[in-house]
């Protein structure tokens, strides 16, 4: 889905409950045979080019995605030639996701480990959901994991009473969940951690050129036009929405932004009615995706320096792209998104910003985790080492992103005071290295 | 006879408004002392994504060519918690110190604000609110100085970044009921100033 119109969906989509994703794992897809990442209010992937930084971010959207597709959507996604595991070392193996989260329901808090696999389409098989599986531990109440929904192979069970067990035969095609199923059995009484799971909000952005993103469109996507704001499509029509209904937080937004840029001292969003004659619009097909919209939004930023306010437009990459990401930032804080995914927050950007960045970033989200690739050993210097994970190269030749480890931060903090060297300086450079698995090997988890 | 060196006192701190915070100390110290300190005092602001050692012997260099034949004196001002997003490794202090020193310092001391510098902000809690323009009834929450700040600053609609410009900050702060409170910290830089310690914080 285009990228601006999957954050005005999010924008659109109704309130949802606060919840807070813990760890996920991953396995046979693409480049990667297995990943686990335990996720930090931010978390960063370091490596070379070509180790599948952006895979792990593709393979998280991918797992969360096939959550919510149709069946028929779910047969394609288990044919994607793109996403079929590739290398000599995973080509056959079975796509596997786990996620782990902190839902609220009730007034309760639950642990919550979702997890399913299936089999890749081949040449001689059909592609087949193979194994799920559901657990819930209440927080509060100490309790242990109770398993909820048990699968394997083409035998489901699931738990259909407070007191009974995960025994309930459920029927359930090749190309399903049983989550999904559940949905419509209204009298569960864990139905709400059901639909919860249904739907993690989850965004991943991928402007590396933010500029795009602010051009005045008066294009609009249809199904959004009964909703009172839909069709927004680009920044300045998100802006407009949230000067209008979230007044608090886009103060907030424009003073985080001043507080990057001093010598900005306004911005300002403005709807244009084009007030076109229905009659004159150029032609569009009936089975266009696409339809006129009866506003376009501009964006204005107000300098010290300059006499009279100018085009959002006509800032610098790094300021547009910095915009954008405190934009996304503000919008999972209102919708309460679990996470937001990002390629290189650094690009474009000067690095005497990056640590406000980095605190701004993190101040305007709540629960919300973030998660990025990074090439910046500036950044990299900020963060806490054990929201760091590194590309390893395995004798087999596939990549392992593994954690730093929290016994080893000593020494790693050691070893680079050693050689004068941030934290940031001592990784890249390692990671130059021929020998550089063999040396980072020493601080990350085995 | 010889005169003697002029002296001039470096203040290495970390952003901008620990910058305008000395500043402000520096000049309400001053109100409550008669004669002229007899000194030239640099405030040097260290936030920056260099090597903050390599960085504070280039600004030493460039304070020497500013001031030939004088005496410097040099102070490490910094908190005793770590910000969650500092550079890591933390800077080693003492390794800076000790470069300083070689490099011809005459005296290193450190003034440390414990925990942070936020805490010393928030003895006037009232000061912050009214920059905020926050009521006056708006409660203390719990957390290090750091997070209460950053608390009272969104409930403001906005971000506190720590070290970040902040314009007319420092100025809605009471410098003198903060002086009083963190004395103890600031001793070495009034003995360096060569002022009486009773005089100034009445302890």
């Amino acid at each position: 889905m285009n990228m601006v119109n999957r954050l005005i969906d999010i924008i659109l989509m109704h309130e949802v409950k606060k919840m807070e994703i813990l760890r996920t794992k991953i396995k046979g897809i693409r480049n990667i045979s297995e990943a686990e990442i335990v996720f930090g209010q931010m978390t960063a992937l370091v490596g070379l080019n070509g180790y599948g930084k952006s895979n792990i971010l593709d393979a998280i959207d991918f797992g969360i995605d096939f959550i919510n597709y149709p069946s028929q959507i779910k047969s394609k996604a288990m044919s994607s030639k793109s996403d079929v595991p590739i290398l000599r070392s995973n080509a056959g193996q079975n796509f596997e996701f786990e996620i782990e989260l902190e839902i609220e329901s009730g007034n309760e808090s639950y642990i919550v480990e979702y997890s399913y696999e299936f089999s890749w389409s081949t040449t001689k098989l059909q592609p087949k959901i193979v194994v799920e599986c559901l657990k819930i531990k209440n927080v509060g109440k100490g309790q242990k994991y109770y398993t909820y929904i048990n699968r394997d192979q083409s035998i489901a069970k699931y738990k259909r009473s407070e007191s009974g067990r995960c025994d309930s035969q459920i029927k359930i095609d090749d190309d399903s969940l049983v989550i999904n199923k559940l949905l419509a059995f209204d009298d569960l009484y864990y139905l709400d951690i059901i639909k919860q799971v249904n739907n993690i909000p989850f965004f991943i952005e991928r402007h590396l050129d933010a500029s795009p993103a602010y051009h005045p469109d008066p294009f609009i996507f249809k199904g959004f036009e009964e909703l009172e704001l839909g069709g927004i499509q680009n920044i300045p029509r998100a802006i407009h929405y949230l000067k209008k209904e979230h007044k608090d937080k886009f103060e907030l937004l424009v003073n985080s932004f001043k507080q990057l840029f001093p010598r900005i001292s306004d911005i300002d969003v403005r709807e244009h009615k084009l007030n076109h004659d229905k009659n004159k619009r150029i032609n569009i097909s009936e089975d266009a995706p696409f339809m006129y919209t009866d506003s376009i939004y501009t964006m204005f930023v107000s300098d010290n320096l300059l006499i009279q306010p100018i085009s959002f437009d006509r800032l610098s990459d790094g300021a547009k792209r910095i915009f954008l990401m405190l934009t996304y930032a503000t919008i999972a804080d209102v919708k309460g998104l679990s996470m937001i995914a990002m390629e290189e927050p650094e690009n474009s950007i000067h690095p005497a910003l990056f640590q406000s960045y980095l605190d701004i970033l993190s101040q305007l989200v709540d629960k919300c985790k973030i998660i990025f690739t990074s090439h910046s050993p500036y950044v990299i210097q900020y963060l806490d080492p054990r929201s760091i994970y590194i590309g390893i190269t395995r004798e087999d030749g596939g990549v392992n992103f593994k954690r730093i480890a929290s016994s080893k931060v000593n020494s790693l903090i050691k070893d680079a005071t050693q050689y004068d060297r941030s934290i940031g300086d001592y990784i890249f450079n390692l990671l130059s290295n021929d020998d550089a698995d063999e040396a980072l090997k020493e601080y990350v988890e085995s | 006879m010889s005169n003697p060196k002029s002296k001039v006192i470096i203040l290495f701190v970390e952003g901008y408004t620990e910058v305008d915070f000395y500043k402000a100390l520096i000049a309400d110290i001053r109100t409550l002392h008669s004669e002229e300190f007899c000194c030239n005092i640099e405030y040097i602001n260290m936030k920056g994504v260099g090597n903050y050692k390599n960085d504070a012997l280039r600004k030493l260099d460039e304070i020497k060519r500013k001031h030939p034949d004088s005496d410097i004196y040099a102070f490490l001002c910094y908190d005793t918690d770590v910000f969650k997003f500092s550079r890591k490794p933390p800077v080693d202090m003492k390794a800076v110190k000790k470069k300083l020193v070689e490099n011809g310092v005459k005296k290193v001391e450190f003034i440390e604000a414990n925990k942070s510098i936020e805490d010393w902000f928030l003895y006037d809690f009232d000061g912050v609110k009214r920059y905020l323009r926050l009521s006056a009834k708006t409660p203390k929450e719990n957390g290090t100085g750091q997070e209460v700040i950053k608390k009272l600053f969104k409930k403001a609609k906005r971000v506190y970044v720590k070290g970040d410009k902040l314009d007319g900050f420092i100025d809605k702060l009471d410098i003198p009921l903060i002086r009083v409170q963190v004395c103890s910290n600031l001793k070495p830089l009034c003995n360096c100033l060569g002022l009486d310690c009773k005089k100034i914080c009445n302890k």
